[in-house]
């Protein structure tokens, strides 16, 4: 157990981290993940189309918000 | 600092008892590993926002139009440009493309290969890339979830899109994203701007939005006040915004949270009931025998502390070991799909090893004091008792 916590420790303070994700974002300027939600969730959480805003109506149940909280 | 003696007994005592800490201990390491897991997780995640929200831009304004955001024209981007302070206006495109047939959809997203920094990424990022090659035709650069989902539908070498208007985009698949990226770039498809507004219906002169560049901090505010006296019908978010927003993701409100918060309070006060109604004739009888034998008060306190302690701690470590396995070697099947939802492309995502010793520390003590207190309590009970009252 000793050896395997030693071992986890190492694994975390050696990885070298891929510059990929912070190249990707570079090229679209977009931030988040690539969220895996059905079509009538935001892709792009921080941008909410407001579309609820001034017309309320029945909104349709977003998952992800049952995830993460904002 | 316990004798050599002390120890062994406390050894031989756990060695004893192994069946009676069996129970607790798979248990605890059950729930250390599932904790830990999602606590490892959710880091993970929440470094990998960090990366993303390093490169974006200061500002983005969209166009409002009867509380909805609408298509941006492209000219106000050279408006913008004419603000002190404004070292860049950018127009971004992007949107998603809805394939009918399975109810999938892809993110579009258009870039100017004639910027310098999304040059500049995009080659970093995909190896031996040829802009001029990648510009000679319509080619798109794909995420492996699209590539994965198109090479089932057998489109190899192209893709044929369906523009809003109904003509057809025949666009060559020019390069794959490495699978490092997946986490961002999963259903994400990369092309050139004007392609991807014919595909996605944008209209030539317009954009989905703008993206301003301020190097300047002071001059931020001065910008924005600059921005909405040229135009009143517009949103302007700032970085700064999405920050928050995105940090904000991942406190402890969620409702995945809340239900693993009150799982393991559960079970935890469960451990603590069972651990309180353990102490049986067979434990009173040794503590009696100890205490007869000379033991004092305190060391029978301190032995059985010890004993709990030792079983609490190895329970942890094997439910931290787990926990990182799970997340960091297997990529948390089941849980990833809760963070990172299932319901269209299918992500297969690896994760930077990320550990918060912060939040490890927490956890230790959030489970180790609980626990050990537990036995503390009937075990003093016991142990203050006469030893002739204790052996009956």
């Amino acid at each position: 157990l000793g050896l395997g916590l030693a071992v986890m420790v190492s694994d975390v303070l050696l990885f070298k981290h891929s510059s990929d994700i912070e190249n990707f974002s570079a090229v679209t300027r977009l931030p988040g993940f690539s969220l895996s939600v059905i079509y009538f969730e935001p892709r792009v959480r921080s941008y909410r189309d407001f579309s609820g805003t001034l017309y309320p109506d029945m909104k349709p149940i977003s998952y992800m918000d049952f995830v993460y909280a904002e | 600092m316990p004798s050599n003696a002390f120890v062994n007994f406390l050894f031989l005592l756990i060695y004893r008892h192994r069946v009676k800490h069996s129970a607790i201990f798979i248990i605890s390491t059950l729930i250390v590993a599932l904790f830990s897991s999602v606590m490892l997780l959710s880091n993970a995640l929440q470094s990998e926002i960090g990366l993303t929200l390093s490169s974006q831009p200061d500002f983005i304004v969209q166009k409002m139009r009867s509380g909805k955001a609408v298509d941006t024209p492209v000219e106000w981007a050279d408006e913008f440009r004419t603000i002190r302070g404004v070292k860049s206006a950018l127009p971004r495109v992007f949107g998603r493309y809805f394939y009918e047939p399975n109810g999938y959809y892809f993110t579009i997203v258009g870039i100017d290969p004639f910027d310098e920094q999304t040059t500049d990424a995009l080659e970093e990022l995909v190896e031996d890339l040829d802009v001029k090659a990648f510009l000679s035709r319509d080619n798109m650069i794909i995420g492996s979830g699209v590539k994965r989902f198109l090479d089932q539908y057998r489109y190899t070498d192209y893709f044929d899109f369906r523009p809003p208007h109904g003509s057809r985009e025949k666009v060559y698949i020019y390069e794959t994203f490495p699978e490092e990226s997946n986490i961002v770039s999963n259903d994400t498809i990369i092309m050139e701007a004007d392609l991807a507004k014919r595909i996605l219906g944008i209209d030539e002169e317009m954009s989905t939005d703008i993206v301003l560049y301020v190097p300047n901090e002071l001059e931020r505010d001065n910008v924005m006040v600059k921005m909405i006296l040229m135009h009143y019908d517009i949103r302007v978010i700032r970085k700064n915004e999405i920050e928050k927003a995105y940090k904000n993701l991942f406190n402890y409100k969620g409702g995945v949270f809340l239900l693993l918060y009150m799982i393991v309070l559960m079970t935890f006060v469960l451990i603590l009931y069972q651990r309180y109604s353990m102490i049986s004739s067979a434990d009173k009888k040794e503590i009696g025998i100890l205490r007869a034998v000379g033991w004092s008060i305190k060391d029978v306190i301190k032995l059985k502390v010890l004993e709990s302690f030792l079983v609490a701690l190895l329970a942890f470590g094997l439910g931290l070991l787990i926990a990182y396995l799970y997340v960091f070697m297997f990529n948390a099947p089941m849980l990833g799909s809760v963070f990172y939802g299932y319901s269209n492309l299918p992500a297969d995502i690896k994760l930077g090893r990320t550990i918060d010793f912060g939040m490890l520390s927490m956890l230790f003590l959030f489970f180790i004091v609980p626990f050990v207190s537990a036995v503390l309590v009937p075990v003093w009970k016991i142990a203050v008792v006469d030893p002739v009252e204790a052996m009956k």
